[in-house]
């Protein structure tokens, strides 16, 4: 596989790092009250837009109010999923010592219980971003996405394993993964020990949106039951989107295992940034995506609060042209149909290619 | 009428997280939580121009306390929650709480107490803790040494004491750098009327009057050495007071409270000793690599994952003492601050929640 980005000498990627070492170091310098309140703002926002969904879903009956509860429990649970969660999981509130926003404690509303995503995203995916045979997250294990992976037939209808990936997302999330063992193998001991939380978690969570609200609401239970279904979905197929698009867009890199041994500061941010793209749009888009339009600032500072990337790419930008580095950034409607061609692309065999080299 | 709320936010509380149930209930009483103490701030006195005491009324998580203990106050500045540990002044009957802090130079928490804690105000507190408290025997003669703010364990003793009525035999002798900056100056007055035994003496360091000093002592309570003896106060002090009991062999007899926080300054080079709160085991460590690395070296098994400061898995609290960021050179020092053991080295000995 050919890069758009040439390769740097052990000096350059040294310094590199440090110039996005001195943006990281500035920028959590200012991190303060602003923050606090905004993520305060964003939690607050999640709750009273779920309490109102879930209130209009009572009404259910009335298709307005079924429409506009269902927009918004799902409104609710991506916020709560995405620039809450996710963000706050990372760390990027830790400072604040509260321990309502703590990113060891935090729960989601997601059957993929927290200390799950802790490790399998936090750790493995963060840690060994786009590295083959170690980096789980590359094609969920489900899809060929690079030519690196092996090809077998069952890749010819990729396509549309993806679109149902989309719909049950959490659950694919939830379940991938959970049945490793520490060393990553898999045995049956293993399975039942990992799935256990999976089924604690999502017991309480089918009870709630399934059960209890529609019994709530009586004579509404259908369309209570129907737009907690929808809403699901909704954040479902949302949080694939923007992932898919994170990752596995046109020009994003694959690395082998070899890459780890010794791997520098700036080697990591080469690796990271090779690994991710971003989706351009306005603030309400940034928001909804959890920031995580910001893929290329948040693989480089994962911990610093994401309302914060917006202010930090142009500048990460200018870094990397700087370095002859391509940073990977273009509308969701650009990188989504790459995503939906490379699917396509690496349901069929390929031929040749090797990953390209980060150091010179 | 208590028990029925309480029964309620049980069951609540199993079926909704505290956090949203806390969210939802503050709409309704600021002072809700399950399990935290929060307190409302019903009024700011000065004291001197350093010193305000606040009145502060608790919800029921409240459980009292014992006059001479201290209790940690929680207040956020600049979107950050800090903890500093303080001692309750007020009387163990009264319906409020009281607290009398003193400014301290570049203290972030005291000056955001002083500069935006008002009446209203929401502040979150710990339960009561220490063992600085009266001796059970009520005949025990006290002595009560205070140097400036460290007056106020023994005035909560001694506000106490005189809403009970109780007679006591105790000597108070406190120093402050002059008459304006003596707390509670009116009430030190007015108290031995109220409290049939007590003798009250102060000093002034900055008039020429003398500090601490054996003779001193022997000039205003002869009997010194038969008291129960307690000292509160600034190192010097406290120091100079524990020297005079050690070097009389009564080291028992006096009980020394510390008060600001020296946990910063103590870093130096050499070993350090970490108690860890989960295993309960203390390991000596030589604080030159990360902690994770030394603790591990050290035979214990902390909870990691990439080793690099990526993943937050190794994050865990920091209850004392100070830690240096290895990349940044940062000193990190708050009480309960989240540290992540692959990033950070020893500088001081450490409590960690591990
Ligand atoms: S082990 Fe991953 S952040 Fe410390």
């Amino acid at each position: 596989m050919s890069s758009r980005s040439r390769a740097l000498s052990p000096q350059e990627l040294q310094a590199f790092g440090r110039e996005l070492d001195a943006l990281r170091d500035e920028v959590l310098a200012d991190v303060g009250e602003a923050d606090a309140a905004y993520v305060r703002r964003v939690r607050a926002f999640m709750r009273y837009s779920g309490a109102a969904g879930r209130g209009l879903l009572f009404f259910g009956l009335l298709p307005p109010a079924w429409l506009a509860g269902t927009g918004l429990l799902a409104l609710s649970k991506i916020v709560d999923n995405m620039e809450l969660g996710h963000n706050v999981m990372h760390g990027q509130y830790d400072w604040m010592q509260d321990p309502t926003l703590h990113s060891q404690t935090f729960e989601w509303d997601n059957v993929c219980p927290a200390d799950g995503w802790r490790r399998t995203h936090n750790l493995t995916h963060h840690t060994y971003t786009n590295v083959l045979g170690k980096d789980r997250d590359i094609g969920y294990g489900l899809l060929r996405v690079f030519p690196e992976q092996p090809w077998s037939p069952a890749n010819l209808p990729q396509l549309l394993y993806a679109g149902g990936l989309a719909l049950v997302f959490q659950w694919g999330v939830a379940i991938h993964d959970a049945d490793l063992g520490p060393d990553g193998e898999r045995r049956p001991a293993d399975v039942a020990r990992g799935l256990a939380p999976v089924a604690k978690k999502a017991a309480r969570k089918l009870a709630k949106d399934y059960v209890v609200f529609p019994l709530l609401a009586g004579p509404a239970a259908p369309a209570v039951f129907l737009g907690n279904l929808t809403a699901n979905l909704v954040r479902n197929v949302w949080a694939f989107a923007v992932i898919f698009c994170g990752h596995f867009t046109a020009d994003v890199e694959v690395f082998p295992e070899s890459v780890l041994e010794d791997e520098s500061r700036g080697h990591w941010y080469v690796r990271q940034l090779r690994g991710s793209s971003n989706l351009e749009g306005g603030s309400l888009f940034h928001l909804l995506t959890g920031n995580l339009s910001h893929q290329i600032e948040h693989h480089l500072f994962p911990d610093v609060p994401a309302r914060r990337y917006a202010e930090m790419a142009p500048r990460v930008r200018a870094i990397c042209d700087r370095y002859g580095q391509h940073y990977n950034t273009g509308s969701f409607a650009a990188q989504l149909w790459s995503v939906v061609k490379r699917i396509a692309t690496h349901s069929l065999p390929s031929f040749g290619g090797s990953p390209a080299p980060v150091e010179a | 009428m208590r028990g029925r709320p309480r029964k309620l936010a049980g069951v609540a509380r199993r079926l909704v997280d505290p956090a949203t149930l806390e969210f939802w209930l503050q709409h309704l009483d600021p002072l809700f939580a399950v399990e935290r103490v929060r307190a409302r701030v019903e009024a700011v006195q000065a004291e001197t121009p350093r010193v305000r005491t606040f009145v502060l009324r608790p919800n029921r998580r409240w459980r009292g306390f014992r006059a001479g203990q201290h209790a940690t106050v929680t207040v956020e500045v600049d979107g950050r929650r800090l903890t500093r540990t303080f001692s309750l002044a007020g009387g163990e009957d009264e319906p409020t709480l009281r607290l009398t802090i003193a400014r301290q130079p570049d203290g972030r928490v005291t000056g955001a107490l002083h500069d935006r804690v008002r009446p209203g105000a929401i502040v979150e507190l710990g339960q009561a803790q220490g063992d600085f408290v009266l001796p059970d025997d009520p005949r025990a003669p006290l002595l009560l040494l205070a140097g400036g703010t460290g007056l106020t364990p023994f005035l909560s003793m001694l506000r106490t004491l005189a809403a009970r009525g109780a007679r006591r035999d105790v000597v108070l002798l406190c120093w402050a750098p002059r008459p304006a900056e003596l707390i509670a100056r009116n009430e030190l007055g007015a108290l031995p009327a109220r409290l049939p035994g007590l003798r009250v003496h102060t000093a002034f360091t900055r008039d020429g009057m003398a500090r601490f000093s054996g003779d001193g002592l022997r000039a205003l309570a002869p009997d010194w050495a038969a008291r129960r003896a307690y000292v509160c106060g600034p190192d010097a002090l406290t120091a100079a007071v524990a020297a005079h009991w050690d070097a009389a062999g009564l080291t028992t007899q006096l009980r020394r409270e510390w008060f600001g926080a020296p946990r910063a300054a103590a870093a130096g080079a050499g070993p350090v000793a970490v108690a860890c709160t989960r295993s309960g085991r203390t390991v000596t460590v030589p604080g030159e690599r990360s902690l994770l690395v030394e603790l591990e070296a050290a035979g214990l098994r902390p909870a990691h994952g990439c080793r690099a400061g990526i993943c937050r898995q190794c994050t865990c609290t920091l209850a004392a003492g100070a830690v240096e960021e290895l990349r940044t050179g940062t000193t990190r020092h708050e009480i309960d601050e989240p540290i992540q053991l692959c990033a950070v080295r020893a500088r001081t000995d450490l409590v960690l929640a591990v």
